[in-house]
């Protein structure tokens, strides 16, 4: 492919997404003014594709934050500009999908203007509660690290937001997931997840990184990818199993509900608002992700440049 | 303080579902339509199920009204974000619409499946508009609404109480469902005073509880059906 074909296809998917956007915007505006019935939600059936385009983009999101701090606080000697560069990607990547993951959160509601309500009127037993500040915290530290904070100095601040975001991450998928489940009389089952689920969400957000990072495969041995892509198989498997033998314990060990999920189809504007929240994803990852690179040129004109020890060689 | 219960005698229950429609007048329930029902979207307060046993001409057909449970470990108290929903010192479990964001959380963690969530504005046939019942508040779309145990009828009854001066006595308040009941199955009471009608009636060896294995302790009893030695008429 040439440069300039390049640069048209990256001017086309921007086009697209862009276009997507706007008819998220408009089946937001649809759902503001018709209710969730307008999304094919129906009794008993109270969950629908923006709850669970939520529970992805959380998933994804949360995982890249912990990502980000854990390669912040591993990255040593000759992997540390490596290791850095790739935390700020996470980063990145973690800040555009908890903002996608805000969106659903907030429009699966019934009267989504009250959303403050859930500050106001905190209720830490309510899982909700937890889902909205595991998510804020996360984009918070994510925002933070992007921005730069505590890279001056020791770095104390940044090991600081680090270690913060890991120990969330850690308790968010084991205490509070089994402490505020939605339905009390089952301990265990949050919307938060259970910590089986952590390795599968990494994975995921390690993909998520790799992609987001493109421009930084040149040079990278092919012999790495397919090691890396065996890993994620191994990984996709062994939820796979652990989901499956969990599935089959519930049914032993709990009682039957006592009533069967009903029938759900996604609207229109469901639809519409999970693909503009992947093209908001993708477009914010890509602007983020451009705007650090911009900060990383060295100083012209006398201006002096915010970091000089970046390389994007993040792949051996 | 009074704590209400209630006892639903399942052996006087006929499934003539007076009830129903008592309570949806007494308490503003909005009117669906074929096609909203069709995708489950009505709303009911109290509904009567009907399980059949045997097989026709030898067709025997059980009914049990089920409504909110009023549980005094209440599953839907604890995930509502927002406190909408929380117990009174009287032991029913409050709904707060003003305050309901529609998470639908307490729908969910519901057993009973009594919780009904408003997916359009309500409507009424316009010749209903002028018979809404003042003392209820007609919910907007995107909440969440159950019964009360006619709290506005509780409310009435001591106010009424208060002014004259005298004690509330058993059977002063009565909910729409319990008032509206042909049979007398449905009796409605203070648990705390032992002489009361639903306490008698909640001691009769007949008495269940709905789904006890989930620990949610309801304070709606039941009398089985069926069964000779009890205190109420059986078959």
């Amino acid at each position: 492919m040439t440069r300039a074909s390049g640069v048209w296809l990256s001017r086309g998917l921007v086009l697209a997404c862009l276009g997507l956007l706007a008819g998220g915007v408009l089946a937001v505006r649809e759902i503001l003014s018709g209710g969730l019935a307008v999304t094919g939600l129906n009794r008993p059936a109270f969950w629908g594709l923006m709850e669970s385009s939520f529970l992805f983009l959380a998933g994804l999101g949360t995982s890249a934050t912990f990502l980000g701090a854990l390669m912040r606080l591993t990255g040593r000697g000759p992997l540390r500009a490596g290791m850095r560069a790739a935390a700020r990607r996470a980063d990145a990547v973690a800040v555009a999908c908890l903002a996608g993951a805000s969106a659903g959160l907030m429009l699966h509601l019934g009267r989504p203007w009250l959303f403050y309500r859930v500050i106001l009127n905190a209720t830490p037993s309510s899982p909700l509660f937890w889902d909205m500040c595991f998510v804020t915290a996360c984009g918070l530290l994510s925002a933070l690290s992007l921005l730069g904070v505590g890279r001056t100095g020791s770095g104390l601040l940044e090991r600081s937001a680090a270690v913060g975001a890991a120990a969330i991450y850690a308790a968010a998928h084991s205490i509070v997931w089994w402490r505020h489940p939605p339905v009390p009389s089952l301990p265990g089952g949050s919307t938060l997840f259970g910590p089986w689920i952590a390795p599968g969400a990494i994975a995921a957000a390690a993909c998520a990184v790799a992609l987001a990072s493109a421009s930084a495969w040149k040079g990278t041995r092919p012999v790495f990818l397919a090691r890396a892509g065996a890993a994620v198989a191994a990984v996709a498997l062994a939820m796979l199993f652990v989901e499956r033998w969990r599935g089959l314990s519930a049914r032993l060990t709990h009682p039957p509900m006592a009533y069967n999920a009903g029938s759900y189809t996604p609207g229109q504007d469901e639809w519409m608002i999970v693909a503009a929240e992947a093209a908001a994803a993708i477009l914010a990852a890509r602007a983020l992700i451009w705007w650090d690179r911009r900060r990383d040129r060295p100083a012209v004109n006398g201006r002096t440049a915010h970091r000089q020890e970046t390389s994007h060689a993040l792949i051996p | 303080m009074a704590q209400w219960g209630m006892v639903i005698d399942l052996d006087r229950c006929n499934g003539c579902s007076a009830c129903v429609v008592a309570c949806a007048a007494e308490n503003n329930i909005p009117v669906a339509g074929e096609q909203e029902a069709a995708k489950g979207r009505a709303i009911s307060w109290l509904r009567i199920e009907r399980h059949l046993e045997g097989t026709w001409p030898d067709l025997n057909a059980r009914f049990i009204p089920v409504l909110c449970q009023h549980c005094d470990d209440a599953p839907c108290v604890p995930v509502c974000p927002v406190s909408a929903t929380y117990e009174q010192a009287e032991g029913l479990n409050a709904q707060v619409y003003a305050r309901c964001i529609g998470v639908r959380f307490c729908a969910n963690a519901c057993p009973y499946t009594v919780r009904s969530f408003n997916y359009s504005e309500p409507e009424w046939p316009a010749s209903y508009r002028n018979l809404l019942n003042p003392d209820v508040v007609v919910r907007e779309r995107g909440q969440i609404e159950k019964c009360t145990f006619c709290v506005q009828r509780i409310r009435r009854g001591k106010d009424a109480a208060r002014d004259a001066g005298l004690p509330l006595r058993d059977g002063d308040i009565q909910p729409a469902c319990a008032q509206s009941c042909p049979t007398q199955a449905i009796v409605f009471g203070d648990r705390d005073d032992p002489a009361s009608k639903v306490s008698v009636s909640a001691r009769d060896p007949r008495a269940f509880r709905l789904l006890e294995e989930y620990g949610a302790h309801p304070r709606v009893t039941y009398l089985r059906a069926g069964h000779r030695g009890g205190t109420g008429e059986s078959t």
